[in-house]
């Protein structure tokens, strides 16, 4: 799977996990890849990459203000804080992001195992990647709010 | 002879409050009498026989497959290998939508999949094939 054809497949699954579950629209920017990344935003989550890959990390990663955007549309609710509730809300964005990421990318990644979602909440969380490879960086914007996703796959 | 919906009892087996959220909200339009959750497997087979120890068995359960402990697939086995739970409808609602998986599931005796994330009319089209099976009919309808 190139670069292209990664940043194509994730920009497709985050549009479509966003707008049915948030009904939101998202504009992606321009992609980077960098090594030794550390997230961005205030609250980040990452899932392990295993077969068929031999490493690997996605994750999506938050400033404050566009999580309680995101989750606010989801709940009708008023969220001013990052409690459990944003927490489990990042989790399970990222599992369907990455649900949806699986599929689109069928050919490459059928079967492929990852693990469940983990939540962390404080900025420059260090991804669990591969030191020596390099990580894909995509931004994208939610009504006036960015958030980044993270690929490495090994 | 038809059953209301105001009747039956549903468990929503899923580790995330928000996905339990989803099919909760999707399942309004359906009139339920009763919705439970349950965090995993485990936690959804002990309801699911306590409930039948009570007299009050639930009619479906709705289950993710990725959970900590015992996931979906191994609840739904759990429940197929039991002759009093045998007969349980699942609707197996999952992240990964992996057409193996989506094989596997009904091989193993689901009654129906769908993947996350979901429009509500796609959700309400499953739910009604369900329900007809069952010989429900929506409180009102």
């Amino acid at each position: 799977m190139t670069n292209a054809e990664a940043v194509k497949a994730m920009n497709l699954a985050v549009q479509k996990t966003l707008k049915t579950m948030a009904g939101t629209d998202v504009v992606m920017l321009d992609p980077s890849v960098k090594s030794q990344v550390e997230t961005l935003g205030d609250v980040s989550g990452e899932m392990h990459l295993f077969q068929p890959f031999k490493g690997g990390v996605i994750a999506l990663s938050f400033p404050k203000e566009t999580i309680f955007f995101i989750l606010n549309r989801i709940y009708q609710s008023d969220f001013d804080e990052i409690d459990a509730s944003v927490e489990d809300g990042v989790g399970e964005l990222l599992n369907v992001i990455h649900g949806q990421f699986r599929s689109i990318t069928a050919s490459f990644s059928a079967g492929a195992l990852a693990s469940p979602p983990q939540v962390v909440v404080g900025r420059r969380h260090k991804l669990a990647q591969d030191e020596s490879a390099r990580t894909l960086i995509v931004p994208f914007r939610t009504g006036p709010h960015l958030f980044h996703v993270y690929l490495q796959v090994a | 002879m038809k059953i209301s919906s105001s009747k039956i009892r549903v468990l929503i087996v899923d580790d995330s409050a928000l996905a339990r959220l989803f099919i909760r909200n999707a399942l309004v339009p359906f009139k339920i009498g009763a919705i439970d959750n349950a965090v995993n497997g485990e936690e959804a087979f002990l309801k699911i026989q306590h409930a039948i120890s009570e007299g009050e068995p639930f009619n479906i359960v709705f289950s993710d497959i990725s959970m900590p402990g015992m996931n979906g697939l191994q609840l739904l086995d759990a429940c197929r290998s039991k002759p009093e739970t045998r007969a349980l409808h699942f609707m197996i609602v999952t992240a990964q939508g992996d057409k193996n998986d989506s094989v596997a599931t009904l091989a193993r005796g689901a009654a129906d999949y769908i993947t996350k994330p979901f429009v509500a009319a796609e959700f309400e089209k499953k739910v009604s094939r369900i329900f007809e099976s069952l010989g429900l009919e929506v409180e009102g309808d």
